[in-house]
C-alpha cells in the first residue's frame, strides 16, 4: 500500500492489468486443432525423413491418426 | 548427447500455444483471428526451426514471427479496407465509470482502441516483462523508438481511461477512497 514512487502508481497499475487480461487468456485452453496440427508437422517430418516410400505420408491429412502416426515415424528417424 | 541438456524446439513448442494465442488476440483482438494467426505461426516456425538458435528464447523467436505473420496479413488488408487505423471506431468509447480504479471492462475497451503497435509493445513490455532491448530485437525497431512507443501506449491507454499520472487507485481523493472502500471489500488488498 505504501508505495513511494507516485509517478509508477498509473504505470503499475496498467501493467497489473496488461498482465491480467494476458493471464485469462493463458488460462483457457489449447484448442485441439493445435496438437491436430503440430501432430500432423510431426507426421509429415517423419514421413520425410523416411523418404517417400512411406504409404502413410499422403493419407496423413485426411485421417486424424496422430499417436500412430508419430509413433511408427520414430524408429525411421535414425 | 551433449552434457548440456538443449531441447529440440518441436517438442517445447505446445508449451508456448497459451503464451502465443495471448499474444495473438492482444493484436487482433478476435478468437478467430488470433488462432488462424497461432495456425500460421506454427506451421512458419515449424519449417524455420533449422533458422532458431537452440538455447535462446523460443518464445520471443516465436513472437517474432506471430506479429510479423500479422502485420504482413495486415499490410495485405490494408490495400483492400479503407479505415486502416479504426478511427471512427474511437468514436464509439464512452467515458469510462470512474469510480477511482481500474474497471477491467474500461480496460479492455481501452486497450482495444488502441493502435496494435501500441497493444504490441505493451502486451511485450507490460505483460509479459520482456526488456525494451528485447522487444527492439523482437520487432525490428531502435530501442529507443521501443522505449517512447511504451511511452505513448501508456499515455494514450491512461487517457482513454481518463486518468492521469499519480490519479487512480492508491491516489484517489480521500472521500472517493472511503466510497471504493466501502463498496468492495476485496479492493483492500
Amino acid at each position: 500500500m505504501t508505495r513511494t514512487s507516485r509517478k509508477s502508481s498509473l504505470h503499475q497499475q496498467i501493467d497489473e492489468n496488461l498482465k491480467r487480461v494476458f493471464e485469462e487468456t493463458l488460462q483457457q485452453d489449447v484448442p485441439d486443432r493445435f496438437m491436430d496440427l503440430l501432430a500432423q508437422l510431426r507426421a509429415k517430418e517423419k514421413a520425410g525423413d523416411a523418404g517417400p516410400a512411406v504409404p502413410e505420408a499422403s493419407s496423413l491429412t485426411e485421417t486424424t491418426d496422430q499417436t500412430g502416426a508419430s509413433d511408427a515415424g520414430k524408429g525411421l528417424g535414425s | 548427447m551433449t552434457a548440456t541438456e538443449i531441447r529440440d524446439p518441436r517438442d517445447e513448442l505446445p508449451e508456448h500455444l497459451p503464451s502465443l494465442r495471448a499474444f495473438a488476440l492482444s493484436l487482433t483482438r478476435n478468437a478467430t483471428e488470433a488462432d488462424d494467426l497461432v495456425q500460421e505461426t506454427v506451421v512458419k516456425a515449424w519449417s524455420n526451426f533449422d533458422r532458431f538458435q537452440p538455447g535462446t528464447d523460443l518464445r520471443a523467436w516465436l513472437f517474432t514471427i506471430l506479429r510479423n505473420t500479422f502485420y504482413s496479413v495486415r499490410r495485405k488488408l490494408r490495400r483492400e479496407v479503407s479505415d486502416p487505423d479504426g478511427i471512427h471506431a474511437q468514436g464509439l468509447f464512452d467515458k469510462p465509470q470512474h469510480d477511482g480504479r481500474l474497471a477491467m471492462n474500461d480496460f479492455v475497451r481501452a486497450f482495444d482502441q488502441l493502435s496494435p503497435e501500441h497493444r504490441e509493445v505493451l502486451t511485450l513490455v507490460g505483460a509479459n516483462g520482456y526488456s525494451c532491448e528485447q522487444v527492439s530485437e523482437m520487432i525490428g525497431v531502435a530501442v529507443g523508438t521501443v522505449k517512447s512507443r511504451t511511452n505513448r501506449a501508456r499515455q494514450r491507454l491512461a487517457q482513454l481511461l481518463q486518468l492521469e499520472d499519480g490519479e487512480g487507485l492508491l491516489d484517489t481523493q480521500p472521500a472517493e477512497m472511503a466510497a471504493v472502500m466501502g463498496r468492495s471489500g476485496t479492493q483492500a488488498a
